[in-house]
């Protein structure tokens, strides 16, 4: 009789369980958190006329920044009504945005944050919309990060938005996988680079370390010559084994004379044994494709193995290699510092800080930062890529759009992202530092540089 | 002389009849209806949200209860089973895309698999004991995701490993409200395999084994070989475990399988006490559900660090401790009662 | 060659000084006190706190961080007492501890490191092929410090000497007149003291997030069951053994995750070659 009544009583307490809490929730809907009102799947049901809408220029009169020019919209045999697309009507294109509205990053979700964030859309709105449709914004809540919280803020998304966006480096990396399945547009600023190769679906506005990688060759022979014995030091993540594989690719092709390659962690033993590895072998320059943290263990160990290379170069986004340094006292000792982190004192950067005074009167000064830069960027990509689509919005059309006639270079928004086949070249923008050379209010602080930079990518 | 007549005796036939063993299916007839009844709740009253959660505990459900047997039950500690888990989950989402298997089968091979790689430490453990085998499980199971689980053949390139099948006996393994019921199914399954294990003369020697396994020796048990089966079992439902979580979400990356959160599995395992499945059972399930629910955001981790100081503290003998002194307390107080009405 | 010595013997070191308090507890009264990392890191984040946010004098704010430690392991002793005798339970409350403690130095700090400046920045010994910084040297010397300390502590001292009784056999202990539970508190107290001087002392190296100890804890666990759980100085001297394979793997070799696999294959053949079982057999 035991066997029985143990097995029954187990299944009763969890029968019972499960009663209790199904009874609690008979009545409950989805809980995703859209900020927006609520929205209804926006098929276009109606074929819309074809008719030629009147084109608006993107960018507002009084900026410097290049105004992207109108390319073809993709070919469509004449007669062929517009089906419309999910998320598109008459007069509006609802892009989904992931934000982190619970979580550990939620301060990034205040009022004020939101309004600063959605300046990109404020700005062509302004100016007329796109091909006349104006962007609106509908929120969504990736968790801080937390793929599953994304996963099912997407889900809800999927259905009712034209394209997705988001800012947080984790959620962008849940969403590719997302958006390659559904075939949904996502546009982020910045991503794994290999996660990135991989998702066609997933377009980067801000070079991930994969694009800093294909330029350092062309940077380190600015700085060096050929058979300066360089060392290449990377995280262990798809994203630095990614940027790794390209940074070997054209330094090969350039003939660099790369002697060590390891990986790095921020655990003390490795990085005091990886500096004495660089050091043995006479590396005079290091590309440390890593983000703060190894950065600082790797400095702090070379500071006390007394190692000094020619240079550290890095493609750090926002984590400038120098001011990492400097949060260590400087203890590297070592001469240059390159990281790739856009600032905003470019004419890009210029032309956010008077869009953001602009629609947010309510921002201070400290507000208005790189970070928020950051997110600028993947929104004037995003637009650009509606306008190359053409009137006849649909994902494939922007998808195409994206790949063949978007390049955000002429922006100054950083160079091109690595998507589309065929060999690019722009401008490298990043941050020097060279300890000593500029002092700004006593404090030492990068100088923004360009150098022209060509590399090549198929597909 | 008196001739006495024979005295015939009464045959009680109802007594007979129910001396006779019973078939085989009798005793599962209650829980069968129990099981179809939740069943049927789960398939139609569950919100998605709760669904979800369902789908959730189903997973951690298996890999507990052959934690608990290989805790409780045959006395090695395991801090490293999510290590397992992950092999399974991989396994799973592998054989899924490579080998395009359908899915239930899938499921039941990637338990094979994670079964396989639990010899790798089942057989040490023969000759570790206590805490050093504990120390051992954990060394390997981060072993296993600094190494292991960076290598592509096994967790594919950078997105994971995408499982974009999603038929499982025709339920859709991507939409909890659809997946809910075969997961709970599966996971009844595995309580109740477990259960049989526990109470039949296996179960019985590996509580022995636990217990002294120098005297079970002497019993005549195989000690190294039901060290070893109950490892392997232990593995297998681990296996089916992230399996389930694989099909769930669709994907399998290193990410969903931490080392470090096989501490949560042994937590469930001794908060549920020795004894039977039922403890560590509804600890896996208030493990899952309490945090879906109950919504205090930042101070959560203090709340379970907190909870779980208290549990230690004033409950030391778990679910199962708790609900054998109130079934005593019953009894002690029916037995009042008897004794105060005669 | 050179470079892998003194980085082996430094790392080794860092290993072995946080093994130390966590044998002691284990081999006096059984316990695997999963909180050691987090009780070490809440001692070095005071002393962080004092030292760089208060300006306070070194030595002031280290004997403040190790004192903290010390208190916060007796209290968790104190609190987890009733349940000694069962180890399994042990380990879950200790877990609870460390739960706690990193909640509260996450709420405090959050998860951004804090960077400790060297103690004394310019000092660096070079001998030989060997290259030592002032704070390697801290760490190395305050292992010999201690392990000497203890050899002779439980040699001559009359507590050193109560605390071997009762590790041997608590029973004739108590008969002999000690105080078990006043040995036990000790042992508790002097485990923590030795977990934040780890912190402390390890805190320079390292980016100090609530999470810093945690890190280190595997490889020192890792040296702790090399020595049998038992001898200081073993434990010393696998922690420095370990420091130098691992010095030499990663300069030798590219793949990540190597040490680890490194640590369980050495754990697994070294107890598999051990004629004896460690630990207690109940355990």
């Amino acid at each position: 009789m035991s066997k029985r009544s143990a097995k029954i009583r187990t299944l009763a307490v969890v029968a019972v369980g499960a009663l209790i809490v199904s009874s609690c929730s008979s009545d409950d809907d989805n809980s995703s958190t859209t900020a927006a009102a609520d929205t209804n799947a926006t098929n276009g049901d109606s074929a819309a006329p074809n008719t030629a809408v009147p084109e608006t220029e993107a960018s507002t009169a009084n900026t410097d920044v290049a105004e992207v020019e109108d390319t073809a919209a993709p070919e469509i045999e004449p007669g062929e009504p517009y089906a419309g697309e999910v998320g598109v009507t008459d007069d509006t294109i609802k892009i989904g945005y992931f934000l982190p509205e619970t979580g550990a990053l939620s301060a990034l979700s205040t009022d004020l944050a939101k309004a600063i964030n959605a300046v990109g859309f404020d700005e062509i709105n302004a100016a007329g919309g796109v091909h006349g449709r104006q962007l609106e914004m509908v929120l969504y809540d990736d968790g801080s990060g937390n793929p599953a919280v994304t996963q099912a803020s997407f889900k809800d998304a999927e259905d009712e938005v034209f394209a997705m966006m988001s800012i947080i480096g984790n959620t962008a990396t849940t969403m590719a996988a997302l958006a390659e399945e559904a075939e949904v547009p996502t546009v982020v600023s910045n991503i794994d680079g290999r996660v990135g190769r991989d998702s066609m679906w997933t377009f980067a506005a801000v070079p991930y370390w994969d694009t800093s990688s294909r330029l350092m060759d062309d940077y380190i022979l600015s700085i060096a010559d050929a058979d300066t014995p360089v060392g290449v030091v990377f995280m262990a993540t798809p994203n630095g084994e990614g940027a790794r594989d390209a940074f070997l690719e054209e330094a090969d092709a350039a003939g660099l004379n790369v002697i060590v390659e390891q990986p790095v962690e921020p655990v003390p033993a490795t990085c005091s044994n990886e500096i004495a590895r660089l050091a043995d072998a006479g590396v005079e320059i290091v590309y440390l494709i890593s983000g703060a943290l190894p950065g600082i263990c790797m400095h702090r160990a070379a500071g006390d193995a007394g190692y000094s290379p020619e240079a550290w170069l890095s493609p750090a986004n926002g984590w400038n290699i120098g001011f990492v340094a400097r949060a260590v006292g400087g203890l590297a000792e070592s001469s240059t510092s390159f990281g790739h982190a856009p600032t905003l004192e470019t004419e890009a950067g210029q032309h956010y800080v008077e869009q953001v005074n602009k629609f947010v009167p309510d921002a201070q000064e400290g507000d208005i930062t790189v970070d928020g830069f950051l997110t600028y960027s993947p929104e004037r990509l995003l637009i650009e890529g509606l306008q190359a689509a053409g009137p006849q919005l649909t994902r494939e059309g922007f998808f195409d759009a994206m790949e063949t006639s978007v390049s955000g270079v002429e922006t100054g928004y950083g160079p091109p992202p690595i998507y589309g086949p065929g060999e690019r070249s722009g401008p490298l923008s990043a941050n020097l530092w060279v300890p000593g050379t500029r002092l700004v209010d006593g404090v030492d602080t990068p100088t923004w540089v360009t150098a022209d930079a060509t590399w090549h990518d198929e597909f | 002389m008196s001739i006495t007549p024979p005295v015939t005796e009464e045959v009680d036939h109802e007594a007979s009849v129910a001396a006779m063993p019973t078939s085989w299916w009798r005793p599962l007839i209650k829980p069968l209806i129990l099981s179809a009844m939740l069943l049927w709740w789960a398939a139609n009253m569950f919100g998605e949200d709760h669904a979800a959660t369902a789908v959730d505990a189903a997973a951690v459900i298996c890999t507990v209860c052959g934690l608990h047997l290989l805790i409780q039950w045959s006395g090695q500690v395991s801090l490293g089973h999510m290590a397992i888990v992950g092999i399974g989950g991989f396994a799973t989402a592998n054989l899924a895309v490579e080998q395009e298997l359908p899915l239930p089968l899938a499921l039941l091979l990637g338990g094979f698999c994670a079964m396989l790689a639990t010899v790798a430490i089942g057989l040490p453990a023969l000759r570790i004991r206590g805490f050093a085998l504990a120390i051992t499980t954990l060394a390997a199971a981060t072993a296993v995701s600094a190494y292991l689980f960076r290598q592509d053949w096994l967790a594919g390139g950078s997105l994971g490993i995408l499982v974009s099948n999603s038929n499982f006996f025709g339920f859709d393994s991507q939409e909890p409200t659809s997946f809910v019921v075969p997961a709970l199914v599966v996971a009844l399954i595995v309580m109740f395999i477990t259960m049989k294990i526990g109470h039949s003369g296996v179960g019985n020697a590996l509580r022995m084994v636990a217990n002294d396994d120098e005297v079970a020796g002497s019993y005549g048990i195989n000690v190294g070989t039901h060290k070893l089966a109950a490892f392997l079992f232990s593995g297998f439902v681990a296996g089916i475990g992230g399996g389930l979580m694989v099909l769930d979400l669709g994907r399998a990356t290193p990410e969903m399988f931490p080392a470090s959160e096989s501490i949560v599995f042994v937590a469930a395992v001794l908060m549920g006490g020795a004894g039977s499945i039922r403890g560590p059972v509804i600890a896996a399930i208030a493990l899952v559900a309490v945090p879906e629910f109950l919504d205090i955001g930042h101070y959560e981790e203090l709340v379970g660090a907190l909870g779980l100081l208290l549990a230690v503290r004033f409950v030391p003998e778990g679910i199962n401790g708790q609900h054998e002194h109130m079934v005593e307390r019953v009894a002690s107080v029916k037995a009042k009662l008897r004794g105060a009405s005669s | 060659m050179g470079s892998v010595i003194s980085n082996g013997l430094t790392n080794g070191s860092i290993y072995a000084i946080v093994a130390f308090g966590f044998v002691l507890i284990y081999r006096n009264s059984g316990v695997m006190n999963f909180a050691h990392p987090q009780i070490g890191m809440i001692g070095a984040f005071l002393f962080f706190s004092l030292w760089v946010e208060q300006s306070w004098p070194y030595l002031l704010a280290a004997a403040c961080g190790v004192g903290l430690s010390a208190l916060v392991a007796l209290a968790s002793r104190q609190l987890l007492a009733p349940q000694e005798g069962n180890p399994l339970n042990m380990l879950l409350g200790t877990l609870g501890i460390g739960g706690v403690l990193t909640w509260y130095a996450l709420d405090t700090w959050d998860a951004n490191p804090q960077f400790v400046p060297r103690v004394a920045p310019g000092v660096t010994v070079e001998f030989w092929d060997l290259r030592f910084t002032g704070a390697a040297l801290l760490v190395i010397g305050a292992l010999v410090v201690v392990t000497v300390g203890a050899g002779l502590f439980y040699r001559y001292a009359k507590t050193g000497l109560a605390l071997r009784s009762v590790a041997n056999d608590p029973l004739a202990a108590t008969y002999m007149g000690i105080n078990v539970e006043r040995m036990s508190s000790i042992t508790w107290a002097a485990s923590g003291a030795l977990a934040g001087l780890a912190g402390v002392l390890v805190s320079p190296f390292i980016n100090m997030d609530p999470f810093f100890m945690s890190l280190l804890f595997l490889r020192a666990l890792t040296a702790a069951l090399l020595a049998g759980m038992r001898s200081l100085p073993l434990t010393a001297l696998a922690g420095i053994c370990i420091g130098l394979v691992e010095a030499q793997l990663i300069r030798e070799t590219n793949t990540p995750g190597l040490t680890e696999l490194m640590l369980v294959i050495v754990i697994i053949a070294a107890l598999l070659l051990r004629p004896q079982s460690l630990g207690r057999r109940t355990a």
